[in-house]
Protein backbone atom coordinates (compact mmCIF):
# COMPACT_ATOMS: atom_id res chain seq x y z
CA UNK A 1 0.00 0.00 0.00
CA UNK A 2 1.03 3.48 -0.39
CA UNK A 3 2.76 2.72 -3.29
CA UNK A 4 2.54 5.35 -6.24
CA UNK A 5 2.25 4.05 -9.54
CA UNK A 6 5.18 4.49 -11.41
CA UNK A 7 6.12 6.64 -14.49
CA UNK A 8 5.54 5.77 -17.83
CA UNK A 9 7.51 6.91 -20.88
CA UNK A 10 5.27 6.65 -23.87
CA UNK A 11 6.09 7.63 -27.78
CA UNK A 12 3.98 9.98 -29.61
CA UNK A 13 3.47 7.08 -32.38
CA UNK A 14 2.03 4.61 -29.78
CA UNK A 15 -0.33 7.19 -28.48
CA UNK A 16 -1.58 7.55 -32.24
CA UNK A 17 -1.75 4.04 -32.51
CA UNK A 18 -3.46 2.97 -29.45
CA UNK A 19 -6.57 5.73 -29.61
CA UNK A 20 -6.76 5.13 -33.53
CA UNK A 21 -7.03 0.86 -32.86
CA UNK A 22 -9.53 1.48 -29.96
CA UNK A 23 -11.66 3.84 -31.84
CA UNK A 24 -11.73 1.14 -35.08
CA UNK A 25 -12.34 -1.84 -32.40
CA UNK A 26 -15.08 0.26 -30.85
CA UNK A 27 -16.22 1.54 -34.71
CA UNK A 28 -16.72 -2.28 -36.09
CA UNK A 29 -18.52 -3.67 -33.04
CA UNK A 30 -21.24 -0.99 -33.57
CA UNK A 31 -20.65 0.89 -29.94
CA UNK A 32 -20.73 4.87 -29.27
CA UNK A 33 -19.70 6.55 -32.26
CA UNK A 34 -19.36 9.59 -30.35
CA UNK A 35 -16.28 8.04 -28.64
CA UNK A 36 -14.67 6.87 -32.27
CA UNK A 37 -14.97 10.05 -33.68
CA UNK A 38 -13.01 11.80 -30.15
CA UNK A 39 -10.37 8.79 -30.63
CA UNK A 40 -9.44 8.89 -34.01
CA UNK A 41 -9.56 12.95 -34.00
CA UNK A 42 -7.04 12.98 -31.18
CA UNK A 43 -4.95 10.33 -33.44
CA UNK A 44 -4.98 12.28 -36.08
CA UNK A 45 -3.85 15.48 -34.15
CA UNK A 46 -0.71 13.67 -33.52
CA UNK A 47 -0.22 11.96 -36.86
CA UNK A 48 -0.21 15.29 -38.66
CA UNK A 49 3.08 16.09 -36.94
CA UNK A 50 4.63 12.42 -37.02
CA UNK A 51 4.01 11.87 -40.82
CA UNK A 52 5.56 15.75 -41.65
CA UNK A 53 8.38 14.77 -39.83
CA UNK A 54 8.74 11.58 -41.32
CA UNK A 55 9.18 13.66 -44.83
CA UNK A 56 5.53 12.47 -46.27
CA UNK A 57 2.28 14.37 -46.88
CA UNK A 58 -0.20 14.44 -44.39
CA UNK A 59 -4.26 14.30 -44.60
CA UNK A 60 -4.62 17.81 -44.03
CA UNK A 61 -2.00 18.71 -46.98
CA UNK A 62 -3.14 16.39 -49.40
CA UNK A 63 -6.75 18.05 -48.84
CA UNK A 64 -5.02 21.84 -48.80
CA UNK A 65 -3.46 20.03 -52.47
CA UNK A 66 -6.22 19.03 -53.38
CA UNK A 67 -8.41 22.53 -52.85
CA UNK A 68 -5.73 24.11 -55.07
CA UNK A 69 -6.09 22.11 -58.23
CA UNK A 70 -9.84 22.29 -57.56
CA UNK A 71 -10.33 25.75 -56.62
CA UNK A 72 -6.81 27.22 -57.78
CA UNK A 73 -5.88 28.61 -54.18
CA UNK A 74 -4.38 26.85 -51.11
CA UNK A 75 -6.20 27.33 -47.72
CA UNK A 76 -4.05 28.43 -44.59
CA UNK A 77 -3.55 24.82 -43.31
CA UNK A 78 -4.27 25.72 -40.10
CA UNK A 79 -7.67 27.01 -41.27
CA UNK A 80 -8.20 24.49 -43.46
CA UNK A 81 -7.37 21.95 -40.66
CA UNK A 82 -10.32 23.28 -38.40
CA UNK A 83 -12.37 23.48 -41.01
CA UNK A 84 -12.16 19.50 -41.23
CA UNK A 85 -12.16 19.15 -37.83
CA UNK A 86 -15.83 20.85 -37.12
CA UNK A 87 -16.99 18.53 -40.49
CA UNK A 88 -15.89 15.39 -39.21
CA UNK A 89 -17.84 16.56 -35.45
CA UNK A 90 -14.38 16.25 -33.84
CA UNK A 91 -14.86 19.56 -32.68
CA UNK A 92 -18.64 19.27 -31.19
CA UNK A 93 -17.63 16.41 -29.21
CA UNK A 94 -14.89 18.16 -27.38
CA UNK A 95 -15.92 21.98 -27.10
CA UNK A 96 -18.97 23.34 -25.90
CA UNK A 97 -19.31 27.91 -26.55
CA UNK A 98 -21.82 30.09 -25.08
CA UNK A 99 -22.86 30.85 -28.65
CA UNK A 100 -23.67 27.05 -29.26
CA UNK A 101 -27.08 25.68 -29.04
CA UNK A 102 -28.44 22.76 -27.07
CA UNK A 103 -28.76 20.46 -29.81
CA UNK A 104 -26.44 19.69 -32.89
CA UNK A 105 -27.11 18.22 -36.15
CA UNK A 106 -25.07 15.50 -36.52
CA UNK A 107 -24.58 12.31 -39.02
CA UNK A 108 -22.30 10.24 -36.57
CA UNK A 109 -22.02 6.76 -37.80
CA UNK A 110 -21.01 8.43 -41.16
CA UNK A 111 -18.80 11.19 -39.33
CA UNK A 112 -17.29 7.93 -37.38
CA UNK A 113 -16.39 6.26 -40.55
CA UNK A 114 -14.96 9.20 -42.06
CA UNK A 115 -12.88 10.35 -39.01
CA UNK A 116 -11.44 7.16 -38.86
CA UNK A 117 -10.30 7.24 -43.08
CA UNK A 118 -8.90 10.22 -42.08
CA UNK A 119 -6.42 9.28 -38.94
CA UNK A 120 -5.78 5.71 -40.98
CA UNK A 121 -4.61 7.64 -44.10
CA UNK A 122 -1.71 9.17 -41.85
CA UNK A 123 -1.11 5.79 -39.79
CA UNK A 124 -0.11 4.13 -42.82
CA UNK A 125 2.46 6.23 -43.66
CA UNK A 126 4.15 6.19 -40.53
CA UNK A 127 3.37 2.65 -39.36
CA UNK A 128 2.19 -0.94 -40.93
CA UNK A 129 -0.60 -0.79 -43.24
CA UNK A 130 -0.88 -4.60 -42.94
CA UNK A 131 -1.57 -4.31 -39.02
CA UNK A 132 -4.77 -6.25 -38.28
CA UNK A 133 -6.99 -3.18 -37.23
CA UNK A 134 -6.00 -0.75 -39.90
CA UNK A 135 -6.75 -4.32 -42.73
CA UNK A 136 -10.11 -4.75 -40.89
CA UNK A 137 -11.08 -1.43 -41.21
CA UNK A 138 -10.58 -1.22 -45.11
CA UNK A 139 -12.21 -4.54 -45.64
CA UNK A 140 -15.08 -2.86 -43.87
CA UNK A 141 -15.19 -0.28 -46.13
CA UNK A 142 -14.83 -1.66 -49.33
CA UNK A 143 -17.61 -4.32 -48.27
CA UNK A 144 -20.26 -1.04 -47.80
CA UNK A 145 -22.60 -0.75 -50.58
CA UNK A 146 -20.64 1.98 -52.24
CA UNK A 147 -17.09 0.20 -51.93
CA UNK A 148 -16.69 -1.09 -55.21
CA UNK A 149 -17.94 1.88 -57.01
CA UNK A 150 -15.43 4.29 -54.61
CA UNK A 151 -12.62 1.57 -55.52
CA UNK A 152 -13.40 2.06 -59.45
CA UNK A 153 -14.28 5.79 -59.35
CA UNK A 154 -10.23 6.16 -57.36
CA UNK A 155 -8.87 4.41 -60.73
CA UNK A 156 -10.06 7.36 -62.79
CA UNK A 157 -8.68 10.50 -60.46
CA UNK A 158 -5.48 12.24 -62.06
CA UNK A 159 -2.29 11.39 -60.72
CA UNK A 160 -1.69 14.83 -59.17
CA UNK A 161 -5.05 14.38 -57.36
CA UNK A 162 -3.96 11.76 -55.66
CA UNK A 163 -2.43 11.37 -52.54
CA UNK A 164 1.35 11.21 -52.41
CA UNK B 1 -28.29 10.37 -41.72
CA UNK B 2 -28.05 13.72 -39.95
CA UNK B 3 -29.88 13.76 -36.66
CA UNK B 4 -30.61 16.08 -33.81
CA UNK B 5 -28.51 15.25 -30.70
CA UNK B 6 -28.04 17.44 -27.77
CA UNK B 7 -25.00 18.02 -26.86
CA UNK B 8 -25.22 16.72 -22.96
CA UNK B 9 -25.71 13.49 -24.51
CA UNK B 10 -22.65 13.24 -26.57
CA UNK B 11 -20.62 14.18 -23.29
CA UNK B 12 -22.63 11.64 -21.57
CA UNK B 13 -22.14 9.13 -23.79
CA UNK B 14 -18.43 9.88 -23.92
CA UNK B 15 -17.96 9.66 -20.25
CA UNK B 16 -19.88 6.83 -19.75
CA UNK B 17 -17.35 5.32 -22.26
CA UNK B 18 -14.41 6.22 -20.48
CA UNK B 19 -15.79 4.80 -17.00
CA UNK B 20 -16.59 1.49 -18.83
CA UNK B 21 -13.19 1.20 -20.14
CA UNK B 22 -11.54 2.17 -17.16
CA UNK B 23 -13.17 -0.15 -14.71
CA UNK B 24 -12.69 -3.20 -17.38
CA UNK B 25 -8.61 -1.98 -17.41
CA UNK B 26 -8.93 -1.24 -21.13
CA UNK B 27 -6.72 1.21 -22.75
CA UNK B 28 -6.18 4.46 -20.14
CA UNK B 29 -4.70 6.71 -23.09
CA UNK B 30 -8.52 6.46 -24.33
CA UNK B 31 -9.81 6.99 -21.03
CA UNK B 32 -8.11 9.79 -20.65
CA UNK B 33 -9.32 11.71 -24.52
CA UNK B 34 -12.58 10.42 -23.89
CA UNK B 35 -13.39 12.13 -20.48
CA UNK B 36 -11.13 15.40 -21.60
CA UNK B 37 -13.36 15.30 -24.64
CA UNK B 38 -16.74 14.87 -22.30
CA UNK B 39 -15.36 17.42 -19.76
CA UNK B 40 -14.74 20.18 -22.78
CA UNK B 41 -18.65 19.97 -23.42
CA UNK B 42 -19.63 19.29 -19.79
CA UNK B 43 -17.85 22.37 -18.51
CA UNK B 44 -19.13 24.45 -21.33
CA UNK B 45 -22.77 23.36 -20.75
CA UNK B 46 -21.84 24.23 -17.36
CA UNK B 47 -20.62 27.75 -18.00
CA UNK B 48 -24.08 28.37 -19.90
CA UNK B 49 -26.18 27.53 -17.67
CA UNK B 50 -25.10 30.28 -15.47
CA UNK B 51 -22.89 27.58 -12.83
CA UNK B 52 -19.17 27.71 -11.77
CA UNK B 53 -16.86 25.21 -13.26
CA UNK B 54 -14.99 22.82 -11.15
CA UNK B 55 -11.49 24.12 -12.30
CA UNK B 56 -13.41 28.15 -11.73
CA UNK B 57 -14.27 26.57 -8.39
CA UNK B 58 -10.64 26.29 -7.36
CA UNK B 59 -9.11 29.04 -9.37
CA UNK B 60 -8.63 31.57 -6.54
CA UNK B 61 -7.55 28.23 -4.12
CA UNK B 62 -4.41 27.01 -6.76
CA UNK B 63 -3.26 30.89 -7.02
CA UNK B 64 0.44 31.70 -5.63
CA UNK B 65 0.62 27.93 -4.94
CA UNK B 66 4.30 27.02 -5.00
CA UNK B 67 4.99 30.21 -6.50
CA UNK B 68 2.37 29.60 -9.46
CA UNK B 69 0.35 32.70 -10.36
CA UNK B 70 -1.72 32.50 -13.81
CA UNK B 71 -3.00 35.46 -15.65
CA UNK B 72 -6.34 33.97 -15.98
CA UNK B 73 -9.22 31.53 -15.48
CA UNK B 74 -8.06 30.06 -19.33
CA UNK B 75 -4.80 29.56 -18.85
CA UNK B 76 -5.66 27.57 -15.10
CA UNK B 77 -7.59 25.63 -17.21
CA UNK B 78 -5.39 24.72 -19.24
CA UNK B 79 -3.01 23.74 -16.71
CA UNK B 80 -5.55 21.70 -14.72
CA UNK B 81 -6.32 19.55 -18.09
CA UNK B 82 -2.19 19.57 -18.75
CA UNK B 83 -2.08 17.91 -15.06
CA UNK B 84 -4.33 15.09 -17.04
CA UNK B 85 -2.27 14.89 -20.09
CA UNK B 86 -5.30 15.61 -21.69
CA UNK B 87 -3.84 18.07 -24.64
CA UNK B 88 -0.57 15.75 -24.87
CA UNK B 89 -2.37 12.98 -25.94
CA UNK B 90 -4.63 14.85 -28.95
CA UNK B 91 -2.02 17.37 -30.17
CA UNK B 92 2.16 17.05 -30.96
CA UNK B 93 3.33 20.77 -32.16
CA UNK B 94 6.62 21.15 -34.31
CA UNK B 95 9.82 21.01 -31.90
CA UNK B 96 7.67 19.20 -28.86
CA UNK B 97 9.41 15.75 -27.66
CA UNK B 98 8.53 12.62 -29.34
CA UNK B 99 7.82 11.24 -25.63
CA UNK B 100 5.23 11.68 -23.06
CA UNK B 101 6.03 10.08 -19.10
CA UNK B 102 3.47 10.25 -17.07
CA UNK B 103 0.97 7.90 -14.58
CA UNK B 104 -1.14 6.81 -16.53
CA UNK B 105 -3.63 5.51 -13.99
CA UNK B 106 -3.60 9.39 -12.15
CA UNK B 107 -4.56 10.73 -15.10
CA UNK B 108 -7.06 8.92 -16.00
CA UNK B 109 -8.96 9.25 -12.49
CA UNK B 110 -8.24 12.64 -12.57
CA UNK B 111 -9.77 12.89 -15.70
CA UNK B 112 -12.47 10.85 -14.58
CA UNK B 113 -12.93 12.63 -11.51
CA UNK B 114 -12.52 16.30 -12.95
CA UNK B 115 -15.55 15.50 -15.70
CA UNK B 116 -17.67 14.16 -12.95
CA UNK B 117 -17.29 17.24 -10.74
CA UNK B 118 -19.07 18.81 -14.16
CA UNK B 119 -21.41 16.12 -14.84
CA UNK B 120 -23.07 16.23 -11.40
CA UNK B 121 -23.72 20.11 -12.10
CA UNK B 122 -25.94 19.37 -14.52
CA UNK B 123 -29.29 18.04 -14.19
CA UNK B 124 -29.54 15.29 -16.50
CA UNK B 125 -26.42 13.79 -14.73
CA UNK B 126 -26.89 9.82 -14.30
CA UNK B 127 -26.49 9.40 -10.52
CA UNK B 128 -26.07 5.63 -11.12
CA UNK B 129 -22.72 6.35 -13.30
CA UNK B 130 -21.61 8.31 -10.53
CA UNK B 131 -22.20 6.11 -7.60
CA UNK B 132 -21.05 3.28 -9.90
CA UNK B 133 -17.36 5.34 -10.21
CA UNK B 134 -17.27 6.08 -6.83
CA UNK B 135 -17.98 3.10 -5.52
CA UNK B 136 -15.23 1.04 -7.91
CA UNK B 137 -12.98 3.76 -6.72
CA UNK B 138 -13.78 3.26 -2.95
CA UNK B 139 -12.80 -0.80 -3.35
CA UNK B 140 -9.66 -0.28 -5.56
CA UNK B 141 -7.96 2.46 -4.84
CA UNK B 142 -5.09 3.43 -2.15
CA UNK B 143 -7.04 5.30 0.55
CA UNK B 144 -3.64 6.49 1.49
CA UNK B 145 -3.02 7.99 -2.38
CA UNK B 146 -6.48 8.77 -3.26
CA UNK B 147 -9.62 10.23 -1.81
CA UNK B 148 -11.75 7.63 -2.15
CA UNK B 149 -14.94 8.57 0.07
CA UNK B 150 -14.83 11.91 -1.14
CA UNK B 151 -13.47 14.04 2.68
CA UNK B 152 -13.61 17.72 1.92
CA UNK B 153 -10.72 17.55 4.53
CA UNK B 154 -8.86 14.87 3.09
CA UNK B 155 -4.85 14.90 2.73
CA UNK B 156 -2.81 12.24 0.59
CA UNK B 157 0.25 10.84 3.13
CA UNK B 158 3.32 11.00 1.28
CA UNK B 159 4.41 7.95 -0.61
CA UNK B 160 7.04 5.95 0.89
Amino acid sequence: MNQREAVQTISKVEIAKRQLKLAVHIFLAGKSPSSVITLAGASSGILYELVARASKEPFIDYACRVANVVNGHTPPRKHYAHRLQLRLGVIAHKHCSASDTDEVELDLERLAADAITAAIIDYTKVSDSQEPFVQAFFRWRIQQPDGAELMESYKSVPQKLRPQ
Amino acid sequence: MKESHSRFRLADDQLRTAIGLFVAGADQLAVITLAGAADGILSGLTKMRGKITFTESIFAEDQDVDGVIYASAGQHAKAVNNLFFVNSLKHFDRGESEFVQLRLQEAAVGAILKALANYVSLEEHDRELVLAFRVWIKQNLDPELYNVDSDPDWKPIPPS
